[in-house]
């Protein structure tokens, strides 16, 4: 039972960053309709961004992380101004063609200025143990955790109590009536990208000191993005917090107890499932969907 | 200037006349090679293109049937000794099969159901692989599949190049046929106002399951021809990037026409072979490729130049 209760909290840790980035994308999808096949470039990026400026420049661990998100906030919103604007009356496939080729350009990119080697991230803290009955708790994770669980509270602070929050959720309720009262909707469009984006990395550089790094991560992470809004339902931010707790969650127990080599199939199982039994989402109850703060 | 039927029609069995000429003019096995590769992605490329450009559909797993046609008909000629002529056609089934099961289960939900479903595909595949050690051998690969052999001649390469130009000409006339047939016309309606092509019976879902079971039959046979060609597959089949190479042939050729995606696949298998000496490069700019055909050149390299062409004649026309 303690072995079940340490991939448990295992789960819930990891599982916390993969909310995060399940929100980035469930926010895209949400508000602009597009599957952003970027997104794992974004959180690939937030890693080396983290890497660079603090493990190489020797810049503050806070402040790089403050610095990373703010700089792919701003690339996120480059990007949909010049490439995604342009094609907002062609249909979605144009768009989510448009992310893919921006996938290949960043990961590439990534390669030829990082190289192909693995690289590693020192710990955010000292590296330190304590248990409570024989579950063991490591600082860097708790900490990993803990900095997650303020990005989304502040998320939810964002999308719930601000002007331009509540632009998005009327945007992703009804676009033209929404334009038809004022919202600046190519506005809403380039934040809701830029947001997404750096929601993204967010995740990249939480996850950066616990594993190794590369440029080719990021495609594990677009898979987890798409498990974890699956799961909780297209464009439902909450359901995308619980789905990627749920991801994590269900990923530790079947690495731990069915097989280790499989542990990045149980994001495409979830997908499937869902899609297969409930194609709205596990969180969806009928009429009641959207961007909930 | 007109012409009448026979010489249009003569004229286009010219291009014929002059693939079907290549070996005996080119002896070169490094350029065989690399038309033969051309080949196996035309195939795949004018099948994606029956999802992407004829029904509207991103099948984002393409290399998923590939994969699957390349290790059934290598499994079928490692483990039990049997040769392409029954490799292939069970190969294609079983790929056919897939696609109607996935088909008949995403299709409900459409769009970006379809898109992650057939993504998870290729990335599960991979994973298996991989890990089913006992049978695929893992990511050490399938060797020593058996190359082709018919009424007991050994192919070699110029065999090979006339067995992957048979299968590129049946492909894109059974597509050219598609595209002409009752089956075409509902899949453009389809495509283009989907209540309205409802409303007038035509029954999109299965439609849309009639198309992808074809589309992944294809790409299934293109994976069966690979592996006995190569004679040696690994789970690198199933990586993504295959299916962005895909995808990029048929965008930047000309999706929803015959002549597009092999136009797509010819420049795409040529330019890397150009571009070796910057091979660190290669997929950088095959995505900057992308983005900006998607922005500057919408339809694609084909219907772009086709326009050009119609618009010189119209010229014409008005002047003369």
């Amino acid at each position: 039972m303690t072995v079940f209760f340490q991939y448990l909290v295992n789960g819930i840790v990891i599982g916390g960053t993969y909310s995060l980035i399940g929100m980035g994308m469930t926010l895209i999808f949400g508000i602009m309709r597009i599957v952003n096949f970027a997104h794992g470039e974004f959180y690939m990026l937030g890693a080396y961004f983290l890497y660079t400026l603090w493990a190489i420049l020797g810049l503050n661990p806070v402040l790089s992380m403050l610095f990373t998100f703010v700089l792919i906030l701003f690339l996120g919103i480059g990007f949909e101004q010049l490439f995604l604007r342009p094609l907002r009356k062609e249909s979605s496939t144009s768009s989510m063609l448009m992310t893919i080729g921006f996938l290949i350009v960043l990961q590439n990119a990534a390669l030829l200025i990082w190289g192909g080697a693995t690289q590693t991230v020192p710990t955010l803290v000292d590296l330190k143990t304590f248990s409570i009955g024989d579950v063991v708790f490591s600082t860097d994770r708790i900490l990993v955790f803990l900095i997650s669980l303020t990005i989304i509270i502040f998320t939810s602070l964002f999308i719930g109590r601000t002007k331009t929050g509540r632009s998005m959720r009327a945007t992703f309720q009804d676009m033209e009536a929404a334009e038809v009262v004022g919202v600046n909707i190519e506005r809403v469009y380039s934040i809701t990208f830029g947001f997404g984006a750096a929601l993204a990395a967010a995740g990249g550089f939480l996850l950066a000191p616990l594993f190794v790094i590369s440029p080719t991560m990021g495609a594990l992470a677009t898979s987890k993005a798409f498990a974890v809004v699956t799961a909780g339902g297209l464009g439902n931010v909450r359901g995308a917090i619980l789905g990627g707790l749920l991801l994590g969650v269900v990923e530790s127990l079947g690495a731990g107890y069915i097989a280790s080599g499989y542990k990045d199939a149980f994001g495409y199982l979830i997908i499937i499932l869902v899609i297969l039994f409930k194609p709205e989402g596990l969180m969806s109850r009928k009429r009641k969907k959207g961007v909930h703060a | 200037m007109k012409m009448n039927k026979t010489t249009t029609k003569l004229l286009q069995t010219i291009p014929v006349l002059i693939l079907l000429a290549v070996p005996v003019v080119v002896t070169n096995n490094y350029v065989l090679n690399v038309l033969i590769m051309a080949g196996i992605w035309t195939l795949l490329a004018s099948s994606l293109n029956i999802m992407i450009g004829l029904v509207g559909q991103l099948s984002m797993g393409h290399a998923a049937f590939y994969g699957i046609g390349a290790y059934i008909s290598g499994l079928l000629s490692v483990r039990l000794g049997i040769p392409i002529w029954l490799g292939m056609p069970a190969a294609g089934l079983a790929t056919t099969f897939l696609g109607y099961l996935i088909g008949k289960l995403t299709f409900r939900v459409r769009g970006s159901a379809f898109v992650l479903v057939t993504l998870g595909l290729g990335e599960v595949m991979r994973l298996v692989t991989n890990n089913w050690m006992s049978l695929t051998n893992g990511p050490l690969g399938l060797q020593g599949i058996s190359p082709v052999k018919l009424f007991g001649v050994n192919f070699t390469y110029k065999h090979y190049y006339y067995f992957i130009l048979l299968l590129v000409l049946l492909v894109s006339y059974i597509i050219w046929r598609i595209k002409n047939s009752r089956f075409g016309r509902a899949f453009i309606a389809m495509n283009e106002n989907e209540p309205l092509a409802n409303a007038v019976a035509i029954h999109s879902e299965r439609f849309l399951v009639l198309a992808f079971m074809i589309s992944t039959c294809i790409a299934g046979i293109a994976g069966s021809f690979y592996a006995h060609y190569v004679t040696f597959i690994s789970p690198d089949l199933f990586l993504l990037s295959n299916t962005v190479t895909i995808v990029v042939m048929v965008i930047v050729g000309g999706k929803g026409t015959v002549l597009g995606p092999i136009v797509g696949a010819i420049i795409f298998t040529l330019l890397p072979e150009w571009l070796r000496a910057i091979d660190n490069y290669r997929m950088l700019i095959y995505g900057l490729i992308l983005m900006f055909s998607i922005l500057f050149m919408k339809r694609g390299i084909v219907p772009s130049f086709a326009r050009i062409i119609k618009k010189k004649r119209g010229a014409l026309h008005e002047y003369s």
